[in-house]
């Protein structure tokens, strides 16, 4: 974009976004999945490996009473 | 988010980091680093977000950005982040309240007025832009691999159905930290991703080369070179300085004003020219 004058920033590639199906399918834009609907059981299988302790004991690691806060 | 404003990036969050180190020319630039966001995982998330701030920034550079001002921005941030229906209001300065679509809606409107047609990448950020507001309030389903919460909540909204529990569970607590798990074997979003169930902006190659080797025409560029060929003379590395030991290479090599590509390139062509003696090989 040329809007603000920073012509060292301009140097890359001009459009970063890959020719593809677009998500309001429009136009150019990322890539679409293979299907539309996520398959949940494999990531069940992954969510149910995750300890239900875990964010108690990086709660008490890192002292935060949210975990959302940290990052 | 702790705070609107700090220089610290781990505790005491901020919104909006302060820090002073532009990795520009301190002269012309000045550094935005915005905490806020840190976490995403989505491609088309990101994409979205740096767009979009990238479209506001051009707004206020116009002085054409709409006139909001919240009365308590953190507050705001984890009202309109925590409800999901999108029906939370929060309160500008003025003493009126407005909605998180509301807000999204102002700007998205002054960005089109203002921006539309400039060149390729802002109509794709202003079309997609759209796009999204549509759907988050329409077949949010649609969005699904493509913005972190709404990704995180049908996937916990899967497992309380599958394991019968609430949102009171401990539990999804610990999957809410295991979603943005960067470890591909235990990562939650990495695992939707593997399954190729998310919007790609890369590819894999993309980013397996960027791990190797940051944008040649840069000091990180220059930066992974120097690991990549000469990781034995390494002293200690900065975006600064660079210092080597071991006689091969000069004791400092100085960064602090290289920003220019073709100087940048330079030195790149130069450092990749240096051959080891026979003798240190």
């Amino acid at each position: 974009m040329n809007y603000i004058s920073t012509p060292e920033r301009r140097e890359g590639p001009g459009n970063p976004m890959p020719k593809a199906p677009s998500p309001s399918d429009e136009g150019g834009g990322p890539k679409r999945p293979e299907t539309g609907s996520p398959d949940k059981d494999n990531l069940l299988k992954r969510m149910r490996k995750v300890d239900p302790k875990q964010a108690e004991r990086y709660r008490q690691r890192t002292g935060s009473n949210d975990v959302r806060g940290e990052g | 988010m702790e705070t609107d404003l700090s220089v610290d990036t781990m505790h005491n969050r901020p919104i909006l980091n302060t820090r002073d180190e532009p990795h520009a020319v301190r002269e012309k630039y000045r550094r935005l680093h915005l905490i806020i966001g840190d976490a995403n995982m989505c491609e088309y998330a990101t994409a979205l977000k740096v767009g979009t701030t990238q479209l506001v920034l051009e707004l206020i550079a116009r002085d054409a950005a709409p006139s909001l001002e919240l009365e308590q921005p953190v507050t705001a941030v984890k009202q309109l982040s925590r409800d999901h229906n999108l029906k939370a209001t929060v309160r500008q300065k003025n003493g009126s309240t407005i909605t998180g679509l509301d807000i999204q809606e102002q700007y998205y409107l002054a960005a089109e007025k203002h921006l539309a047609g400039a060149d390729e990448e802002t109509d794709w950020i202003l079309r997609e832009w759209a796009a999204t507001l549509r759907l988050l309030t329409g077949d949010r389903r649609q969005l699904v691999g493509r913005l972190d919460w709404v990704t995180k909540l049908w996937l916990l909204e899967t497992f309380m159905q599958e394991e019968r529990i609430g949102w009171g569970d401990p539990w999804l607590a610990s999957l809410d930290l295991e979603y943005h798990n960067v470890n591909p074997d235990r990562g939650l979003f990495l695992g939707l991703e593997a399954e190729g169930k998310t919007w790609r902006m890369t590819s894999e190659q993309d980013v397996e080369s960027a791990l190797v080797a940051g944008p040649a025409d840069t000091r990180a560029g220059i930066r992974g070179l120097c690991i990549r060929r000469f990781p034995d003379q390494i002293k200690s590395m900065q975006w600064e300085r660079i210092q080597f030991s071991g006689g091969l290479l000069p004791r400092t090599l100085e960064m602090g004003d290289l920003f220019e590509p073709q100087a940048v390139r330079c030195l790149r062509d130069r450092y990749s020219s240096v051959r080891r003696p026979r003798w240190m090989r």
